[in-house]
């Protein structure tokens, strides 16, 4: 805190420049910040996030593959996802990496096609739920009232109706594309996130900016977009990718029950076509296999991403320092640190041996 | 107090947070000797490691914690002293010696050091906490009896279910709260109870050391008057040694029988509570006293001590203090003083360099110190 | 109690909600699903007037009625359980037919959600206890994975390797019913318990992670409060420390979000009953979905609710009963 620089020590030059005085008047204009050097340091927060925190690093190197695998995957495919061949149900093999189903149809066309599509869907309904529970939850927690206690109940009893089953009743009034699915996944998924961000935003609306904000006459939806929802970006993001592996999960479900458009390639279609056409029976595990294997790794990223999150909001969640069991690295660590600090290794008299936490 | 044996003498004691380069120095070489009886007042701003070296000398860090250095020996009280005369503990008096493991009924045993078995055995037996507070340290779906009794649970397992409960009310009845409170929960009763119940589990099996810290700070001013009022006739009753830890140097002074004060991690300055008083001679010491409006003395316009502690991250060099302080010279901003008896008062060290034996000129005189502190508080207005 | 009627008051609200959605869905849908359903029936054979008639105020089609007394009807139906005509058991009502699948249901969802919530509870504990240790690391990373599997596809992996390849359990049906018959008796018993390992294996496997990673992290909060400190600092042994202060407590948010969980574990169960042919209502509601049984998937649902609001009332209770400050309501 003290930061003094070492001064000559005469009494008079010991005065630390008063440092309390320099906070206010930094705090006092928060809305002419330069934009520039502020992305430039947000940039470098985010790569550092990225790359200290193992889970968030874990999390998005597998999140990333996916979606590299999404952009570029159909470029390298030249075998049509949905062709015939007479080569049916074929285990895989150098023509066909992962087999073929009974149809014939290259089973890797299907699963790099489809991670395109799942992923857009996941992240496309992710988005939906996100912005429809972000409006309730905001609009809620700032107007109070009689407005939240109506959202709110709304918002509780659809937390209460399972929203799978609901889902499932839904859709199958409605003709089974997949915008459809997403429509109904994403009107049954929201209140879980809304409530967060209602409880978030009551924590937010009566802090000092909100006032001051609301004092100089701002009107309520720049209040609540420009100053509220800015500082419940982590909790957005969480509850993003939260809502993610929840929509990627009901989609698949949904799929995998044939619900979904069948025309289209997806991992959920594919395993529904594994499942009715009784690939178990046929031992063609290649064709079940891989697609519920990559929405689980899929939804592990993402979980590890959300977890990495929560390490980071609550210091007490992070992983302990990992420290040195073995004779070898105890003694390399204690190498390491006399010579990373000598001096304060004599300053405490001690050798670090003594130690017993 | 002067002649009561040591009951707890913690020798150059080092605790870090975290290891290698960026470690936190929290507690740096800290000694200090606990007579039986008496209280011992460690005072110092917040976040100059006093928790920390509470938690050290009760073994109950947590990582990111390394204590890197030092003893904590607690000296147990011998044989005949083992039968006090005090009436109310007929029931786990008689058991003590019967339960105590051997190691501890031996001779000085270093805490630090006690196995883990003699560890569980030698809490709260010799050695109990007043926690700051006791909104949290009571577990909230817990009631209170229960939180009390499974003390003797553990420690006194000869112990039946009724004398338990006996022992439990008798407990509250000594803290001032009613017997019938015994089946409330935690969040049943006022701040000043629950402060009550705290010290009412400390003393449940009649301790040698019981360690407050803060234990009024989260109390309004007339709750904290209470309970230290409670605390001074407990300790008269049962004398137990206590080592009071406060950032609020005024309270000390009234309660403690000596004093410590604690900057950036180390001991700056431990004295009788009246020599302390009369003569602060760190300028530390000096400004903590004089920075709150004196009750008893001369009225004098408290002054304030300039800047924030240091951020244990990064300490200054040579005596931490010396960016704030008013007399600084130029070793103070490179040697380290040592904590050194001053031949003025016996009972009295210091770490400044003013007082250092090869120090040139005289030891600054009070008004010098006030001085000191009016010139810079009137250079950083200026400023 | 001014909280437990709370929340049964939004309970009520939930299942009317449902249910009024249930009802305006046929009615804003493209297309005719009384036709569809028409055509099924008539597979069957001759549809009677009655049932046509039936049938088309269901829906709300060949109507004068206005919508509101179309919504009352519906509403006295299904208050009178007359939730309608069941396409795929043709002529059973769907009443009947959910009454004959829901003890499976209940049975396998009791199972298995008690089994796994325990596990994962139990586990969870001790993976904060010994944190950082290499049984944490492997079991959070593993955990993770089985956090987002698709319960399907994990079934479908069970059938193949534990039923087809290894052939250790039965992996359809619930029972054996060419060699026992149902009721009371021992081989039925027996039958049932062994058609029903791969099914809560299935679904223990894909939830524990859930209750498990929730536990383990409330637990770690819970650890670093000062009544922890305090219990350890008082020489407690290590097992009342971690049970009666620090499990009991990390237990409240754990609970809590056992409650918001439910709704996704009975769509897990529906699921996986399908993928095992299991005679419970999800079997029921893929049938259903197969041949546009609209009155059975939509009874059904109901259903579903009525199941995890019951859960959630349960819930509700225990939480009063972990809970001390929520008991003080009843006074104040
Ligand atoms: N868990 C921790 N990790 C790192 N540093 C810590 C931790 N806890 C405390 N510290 C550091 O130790 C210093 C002393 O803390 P503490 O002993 O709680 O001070 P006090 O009780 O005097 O207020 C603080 O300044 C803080 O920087
Ligand atoms: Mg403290």
């Amino acid at each position: 805190m003290n930061q003094a620089p070492p001064s000559p020590p005469s009494q008079a030059s010991q005065v630390s420049p008063a440092p309390q005085a320099a906070i206010p008047s930094a705090r006092a204009k928060p809305h002419t910040r330069p934009a520039t050097p502020r992305w430039f340091a947000l940039l470098g927060n985010l790569w550092r996030l990225l790359t200290t925190n193992r889970k968030i690093a874990t999390g998005s190197g597998i999140v990333g593959f996916f979606v590299l695998v999404a952009l570029f995957g159909p470029l390298f495919v030249h075998e049509s996802p949905l062709s015939y061949t007479l080569t049916i149900t074929q285990p895989p093999s150098a023509a066909h990496w992962l087999g073929t189903n009974q149809s014939g149809q290259d089973l890797f066309s299907q699963l790099v096609i489809g991670t395109r599509s799942s992923l857009f869907w996941s992240f496309l309904t992710g988005l939906i739920v996100v912005a429809i529970s972000v409006t309730v939850g905001l609009v809620g927690g700032f107007f109070g009232g009689i407005i939240d206690d109506a959202l709110s109940l709304v918002t509780s009893v659809f937390l209460v109706i399972p929203s799978f089953p609901l889902a499932i009743v839904a859709v199958q009034y409605f003709n089974h594309s997949t915008l459809t699915i997403a429509l109904v996944v994403a009107l049954t998924n929201w209140p879980w996130g809304a409530r967060v961000m209602r409880a978030q935003t009551l924590s937010i609306r009566n802090r000092e900016f909100v006032t001051a904000a609301r004092a100089s006459g701002e009107r309520a939806w720049r209040l609540i977009f420009f100053e509220i929802f800015p500082n419940e970006i982590a909790i957005v993001a969480a509850s993003f990718i939260t809502t993610t592996i929840q929509v990627l999960l009901a989609v698949a479900g949904l799929e995998f029950l044939g619900l979904g458009d069948t025309t289209t390639v997806s991992w959920g279609n594919t395993l529904y076509s594994a499942y009715s056409s009784s690939a178990l029976l046929q031992g063609a595990w290649w064709w079940f296999a891989p697609p519920g294997l990559c929405i689980a790794l899929l939804g592990s990223g993402l979980a590890l991403l959300n977890f990495g999150i929560d390490e980071i909001a609550d210091p007490r969640l992070r992983e302990l320092k990992r420290r040195a069991r073995s004779p070898f690295g105890k003694a390399l660590g204690r190498l390491w640190n006399r010579s990373a600090a000598p001096a304060e290794q004599s300053e405490h008299g001690q050798s670090a041996e003594g130690g017993a936490a | 107090m002067t002649g009561a044996a040591t009951v707890l003498d913690i020798r150059r004691l080092c605790v870090d947070y975290g290891v290698g380069e960026d470690a936190v120095h929290a507690v740096s070489d800290v000694s200090l000797t606990l007579r039986r009886g008496e209280i011992l007042g460690l005072a110092g701003e917040s976040g100059s490691g006093k928790s920390t070296l509470v938690f050290a000398i009760t073994r109950l860090l947590r990582p990111p914690a390394v204590i890197t250095g030092g003893e904590a020996i607690f000296f147990p009280r011998d044989a005949s002293a083992n039968k006090r005369q005090n009436g109310s503990f007929s029931v786990s008096e008689s058991s003590d010696a019967f339960i105590r493991d051997d190691a501890l009924t031996g001779g000085p045993t270093d805490i630090l050091r006690l196995s883990p078995a003699n560890l569980r055995a030698f809490r709260w037996n010799e050695l109990a906490i007043v926690f700051q507070s006791a909104m949290n340290s009571l577990n909230p779906i817990m009631p209170i009896s229960a939180q009390i009794m499974d003390v003797m649970r553990t420690h006194r397992p000869q112990m039946s279910a009724t004398e338990r409960k006996q022992r439990a009310a008798e407990l509250l009845r000594l803290v001032g709260i009613a017997p019938d409170r015994l089946g409330s929960y935690p969040h049943e009763l006022s701040g000043g109870m629950r402060q009550r119940v705290g010290i009412a589990i400390a003393l449940a099996l009649n301790p040698d050391i019981i360690i407050m810290d803060e234990p009024t700070t989260a109390l309004d001013v007339v709750m904290q008057r209470e309970i230290l009022n409670e605390i001074t006739r407990l300790r008269e009753q049962f004398n137990f040694a206590v080592l009071f830890i406060t950032h609020d140097l005024s309270l000390l002074l009234e309660i403690a029988d000596r004093v410590a004060i604690m900057y950036a991690g180390r001991i700056v300055e431990e004295g009788t509570q009246r020599d302390l008083y009369l003569h602060p001679r760190h300028p530390y010491s000096y400004g903590l006293i004089h920075s709150f409006p004196s009750l008893h003395g001369p009225r004098q316009r408290a002054i304030g001590i300039p800047g924030s502690p240091p951020d244990l991250r990064a300490v200054p060099s040579g005596c931490a203090f010396h960016p704030r302080c008013p007399l600084a010279m130029p070793v103070c901003t490179t040697a380290l003083p040592q904590l050194l008896p001053q031949p003025s008062a016996e009972q009295t060290r210091v770490a400044c360099h003013l007082y250092a034996p090869t120090a040139t000129g005289e030891p600054p005189t009070a008004d010098e110190m006030r001085a000191g502190y009016e010139a810079l508080a009137k250079g950083s207005g200026s400023l | 109690m001014k909280r437990l009627l709370r929340r049964l008051g939004i309970y009520l609200l939930a299942i009317w909600a449902a249910v009024t959605v249930n009802f305006f869905l046929p009615r804003l849908a493209p297309g005719n699903p009384a036709d569809a359903v028409f055509f099924r029936l008539a597979q069957h054979g001759a549809v009677s007037a009655a049932t046509r008639k039936a049938l088309e105020a269901e829906f709300g089609v060949d109507t004068t009625d206005p919508l509101w007394l179309q919504y009352l009807h519906y509403l006295n139906n299904l208050l009178h359980g007359n939730l309608g005509v069941s396409i795929t058991y043709f002529p059973a009502n769907v009443s009947d037919v959910i009454a004959q699948n829901i003890g499976w249901t209940l049975a396998l969802l009791t199972m298995s959600v008690v089994i796994s919530f325990t596990l994962g509870t139990l586990i969870g504990v001790f993976m904060a206890w010994k944190r950082g240790s290499a049984l944490d690391t492997t079991l959070s990373s593993v955990m993770t994975f089985l956090y987002s599997i698709l319960y399907p596809w994990l079934a479908l992996v069970a059938v193949y390797f534990l039923g087809f390849k290894l052939g250790w359990f039965p992996f359809s049906d619930g029972y054996d019913s060419s060699t026992t018959t149902m009721g009371w008796n021992l081989d039925f018993i027996l039958s049932a318990a062994q058609h029903a390992v791969l099914p809560a294996l299935t679904l223990v496997v894909s939830t524990v992670a859930g209750w498990m990673l929730t536990m383990r992290n409330s637990m770690i909060t819970t650890l670093s409060e000062d009544y922890i400190l305090m219990a350890r600092a008082k020489g407690l042994t290590s097992r009342r420390v971690m049970f009666a202060y620090a499990a009991r407590n990390a237990l409240l948010p754990s609970v809590t979000g056992f409650a918001i969980a439910i709704g996704a574990v009975v769509g897990g169960q529906l699921l996986v009953e399908i993928v095992f042919s299991y005679p419970g209502i999800g079997f029921a509601l893929y049938q259903a979905i197969q041949n546009q049984d609209y009155a059975l998937a939509d009874g059904i649902l109901l259903l579903v609710i009525i199941v995890t609001v019951v859960m959630n009332l349960i819930v509700d209770l225990l939480y009063t009963v972990l809970d001390p400050r929520t008991r003080l309501e009843r006074t104040a």
